[in-house]
């Protein structure tokens, strides 16, 4: 769809402007009254020309001097009351008068005749010229022709071929207004009276896809709630009444739209469930919990919430639509409508395609390890060249092949969640963390790289931020038993998060593991600032697994993918597995291989807690 | 609403409405200027259309003769029908003589009829159907007077070619590609009854609501290709 929308502006843009000339030329020449351009109204029919008198001859046709080309053919006819010969050869029409027998000319007193005679207006013949090289209003008669000119309101000229008396056409002002509209309705600059020019067939080509496009859009871009203005819809009985509570606010009741889901009809009224995918059901943020009689689970909802949620009743808001009588949880953060701002205090990359990102609030937000902000996504429009990226960076950069600049023009609000990449300190806090990688466009596909990450990369210290939040449910247990966080890429954040709360804040004394992916030592994030924690806390073990280092002769730790790592290294031959927990976040195939390798261990899906990042 | 988003519905709703007929458009536009006129005039199925008298001093009958026999005449016109020399007598009817015989040939007979549109064919097909057409003119003749013989090859393109009886006049011609023009210009120009009236009135409207449409798309072309503030530069 996408990729239609971008077809159907670019062409636009491309030769938008000829398909005006069409739409306007075309309509005034349907405004125009044909019958006064073709000059008809004041032209004399041919019938009506006619004299009754019979073709009386006096002068013997074999006489005439006839040249000696081929005749293609002879005619005995009139022209105004005058019997005259007329010979047709090759290229050649002469005139004889019947009577006398000698060649008949046309000249100007009998050119004004006949043009009078083809004319029934209420002009006169004001003057009259022979045109020794043709008129460009008469295209197709090449030579000498004459232009009798009358003096009525559309400055009708009749012209007359001085070769043979025949009247060739009537012209007008209105005509001459015509012949241009259509000179540029069909693109004939050079005047050939064609429509077949390659300039119109190029454009011609470009707009049939633009209309096929532009068909494919309008049957895509209407929805149901488009139509919510006609009685019919809105009156259809559709509605139904839910209830609807907060974790901590009281129960309210909306009439919803049931043929929505749950996320766009509560939507309607300004509660906004989290989405990263716009309800599509590939980001799982938008949970709700059902109090009681939740619907069947459907396999969107599996992927996204474990069986322990799925009991209690969690499903996606994305996928379900209200019943009446529905009593449904969702998280506090739907229910804020109005935004909070922080600025932008620095910026920074870490890793060719991650950037951390410092903001401070404007009123300190209070939080949990693990919880994330969802970002407002504003229209940007950047070049590659302002994001700050190191000069050691600009290989990698280079080979994704993006355009110069990132854009985006808001059309919908779209929002992002990103995940808090420092630790609570006890109080409300301003001073937040965030690292975001930025989303280049998958292998092979030819579409802008993500719009959110975009445009966090994009940030600069001084820049204005709108966010909600703080939410999630991606939260540290409150137990004694091992922890275990597996993270790679940006799932950095929510692990270092829990992790220095574990260790800084609550000087925690059980068993603290975080196993962290990277392709290479360049994605190692705070490395230096983990390696320390391990020194100063015997409880945590700090490793890190590259999947992609093999030539990499300075790495003496890990190697292989994180899941193959942790199970290979530690959780084989781990003696308690059942007394741990698990914390896993990062990219989705990641999250996918981790979560199938704890399941074939048997580790129990309550002690599974992940964030799911996406892309 | 902002600016961009009722730009965006405007040319939606626009587009819902007139959608069909702008397609419409886009697509007979597209055949029009891309089939070059002179196929869709049939150029290529035609021969022959140099008429030839040859030498009038071997014309058996001369002009002043027939103007002598038929005084209602208005216009004679010596011209030749698959090579054989013949008068054409315009009045208040019409007569095809025979130039050197004077016989009268008129209305022409289906062999004759027959024999000329071969005479002037130049597609591979024979002639498969003829047919004397004298009222309930099909759509593809509209404007053309009855009586017409109408001679079909069984070629490719479906050739009709039309043979006037009374004057042995290789009127017009027709084939596939003229007729999917023929079909597709009066789509194009909205006149479904005559198929020639670029003024009526469901054109005008159209055209008026096609134009503001199109307005409407540089509107939102202004928007969706706006340059925006740089989020990137610093305060
Ligand atoms: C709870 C949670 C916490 C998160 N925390 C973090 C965090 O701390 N750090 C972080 O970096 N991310 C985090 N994420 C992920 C983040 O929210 C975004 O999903 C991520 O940044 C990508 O969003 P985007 O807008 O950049 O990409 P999108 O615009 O959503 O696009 C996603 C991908 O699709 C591609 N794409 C675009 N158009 C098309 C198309 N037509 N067809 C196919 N592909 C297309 C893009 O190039 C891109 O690769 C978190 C997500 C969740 C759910
Ligand atoms: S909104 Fe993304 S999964 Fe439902």
């Amino acid at each position: 769809m996408i990729f239609i929308r971008k077809l159907h502006k670019w062409l636009t843009l491309l030769i938008g402007a000829q398909l005006i000339v069409w739409l306007v030329t075309g309509t005034i020449i349907s405004l125009i009254d044909q019958t006064e351009v073709s000059g008809d109204k004041t032209r004399q029919s041919l019938s009506n020309q006619k004299s009754a008198d019979p073709l009386r001859v006096f002068f013997p046709s074999h006489q005439l001097s006839i040249g000696p080309e081929l005749i293609h053919s002879i005619a005995l006819t009139k022209i105004l009351q005058r019997p005259v010969y007329r010979i047709e050869q090759s290229g050649e029409t002469t005139l004889f008068d019947a009577t006398t027998g000698n060649e008949l000319r046309i000249d100007k007193r009998l050119a004004e005749a006949i043009a009078r005679n083809s004319y029934r207006g209420d002009g006169e013949i004001a003057n009259s010229e022979l045109i020794a090289l043709g008129s460009d209003e008469v295209r197709d008669f090449a030579g000498p022709i004459w232009r009798v000119n009358i003096d009525d309101d559309l400055a009708t000229r009749v012209y007359v071929s001085p070769r043979d008396g025949q009247v060739l056409a009537h012209r007008n002002s209105r005509w001459k207004v015509v012949d241009f509209l259509l000179m540029l309705h069909f693109m004939d600059y050079a005047r050939e009276d064609s429509f077949n020019n390659w300039q119109i067939i190029i454009v011609g080509f470009g707009t049939l896809w633009i209309a096929i496009s532009g068909v494919l859009l309008v049957l895509f871009s209407f929805g149901r709630s488009d139509f919510l203005w006609l009685p019919g819809f809105r009156s259809g009985g559709t509605k139904v009444s839910s209830k609807v509570g907060s974790e901590n606010n009281e129960e309210q009741s909306y009439d919803l739209d049931s043929t929505l889901s749950y996320y766009s009809s509560l939507s309607q009224h300004g509660v906004k469930l989290s989405s990263n995918c716009d309800g599509s059901g590939s980001c799982g943020l938008c949970k709700v919990q059902y109090a009681s009689d939740p619907p069947a689970d459907t396999a969107v909802d599996r992927e996204w919430i474990n069986a322990p949620d799925l009991a209690d009743g969690f499903r996606l808001g994305c996928q379900h639509k209200p019943c009446s009588n529905d009593v449904i949880v969702i998280p506090d953060m739907a229910f804020q409508q109005s935004l909070q701002s922080a600025a932008v205090v620095s910026s920074q990359w870490l890793t060719p395609l991650l950037k951390e990102i410092c903001i401070r609030t404007d009123t300190p937000i209070q939080f949990r390890p693990g919880d994330h902000l969802e970002f407002q996504i504003p229209s940007f429009n950047v070049d590659i060249d302002q994001l700050g990226i190191p000069s050691e960076c600009v290989n990698v950069w280079r080979e994704l092949e993006l355009s110069e600049r990132l854009v985006h023009t808001v059309t919908d609000t779209v929002a992002r969640t990103y995940s808090i990449a420092v630790a609570p300190n006890g109080e409300a806090s301003s001073d937040l963390r965030f690292t975001v990688r930025f989303a280049p466009p998958p292998d092979g596909l030819d579409v802008q790289p993500g719009i959110g990450s975009s445009y966090m990369c994009s940030l600069q210290a001084g820049d204005q931020v709108m966010f909600r939040g703080p939410g999630g449910d991606f939260l540290l247990h409150d137990s004694d038993r091992e922890k275990i966080l597996i993270g790679g890429g940006a799932g950095m954040a929510p692990l270092k998060s829990m992790a220095v709360h574990l260790l800084s804040n609550l000087q925690w004394e059980g068993k603290l593991r975080f196993w962290y992916g990277a392709r290479n030592q360049q994605e190692i994030l705070y490395r230096d600032s983990f390696d320390k924690l391990a020194a100063e806390h015997q409880n945590f073990e700090w490793q890190v697994a590259l999947s992609d280092a093999h030539d990499d002769k300075s790495w003496t730790g890990k190697r292989g993918f994180i899941h193959e790592s942790i199970f290979d290294n530690l959780l084989k031959h781990h003696e308690s597995l059942g007394n741990c927990e698990f914390y896993v976040c990062g990219p989705p195939m990641m999250l996918a291989a981790t979560r199938e390798m704890l399941s074939k261990l048997g580790v129990a899906e309550s002690l599974i807690r992940f964030d799911d990042f996406g892309n | 609403m902002k600016a961009i988003r009722l730009s965006r519905k405007v040319h939606k709703w626009f587009a819902l409405v007139l959608g069909i007929q702008l397609f419409l458009w886009a697509l007979s536009g597209f055949y029009m200027v891309v089939v070059n006129i002179d196929i869709i005039h049939g150029d290529m199925l035609v021969q022959n259309m140099d008429r030839n008298v040859g030498s009038y001093s071997q014309v058996g009958i001369p002009l002043e003769q027939v103007a002598d026999q038929y005084p209602d005449s208005s216009n004679i016109t010596l011209t030749a029908v698959v090579e054989r020399p013949a008068y054409l007598i315009d009045g208040p009817t019409t007569r095809l003589l025979d130039a050197n015989t004077g016989a009268l040939m008129s209305p022409i007979s289906k062999d004759i009829a027959a024999q000329i549109a071969t005479y002037h064919y130049a597609g591979d097909g024979v002639v498969s159907r003829i047919q004397l057409l004298e009222t309930d003119p099909p759509t593809e003749l509209q404007s053309t007077a009855l009586p017409l013989w109408r001679v079909d090859f069984d070629d490719v393109w479906n050739s009709s070619f039309y043979i006037n009886p009374n004057t042995g006049q290789f009127t017009t011609r027709r084939h596939s590609l003229w007729r999917v023009f023929d079909f597709l210009w009066m789509l194009h120009v909205m006149d479904y009854d005559t198929r020639d009236d670029i003024n009526n009135n469901i054109l005008r409207i159209f055209s008026v609501f096609g134009t503001l449409f199109g307005l409407s798309g540089v509107w939102l072309l202004f928007y969706s290709f706006n340059r925006r503030r740089k989020v990137g530069t610093a305060k």
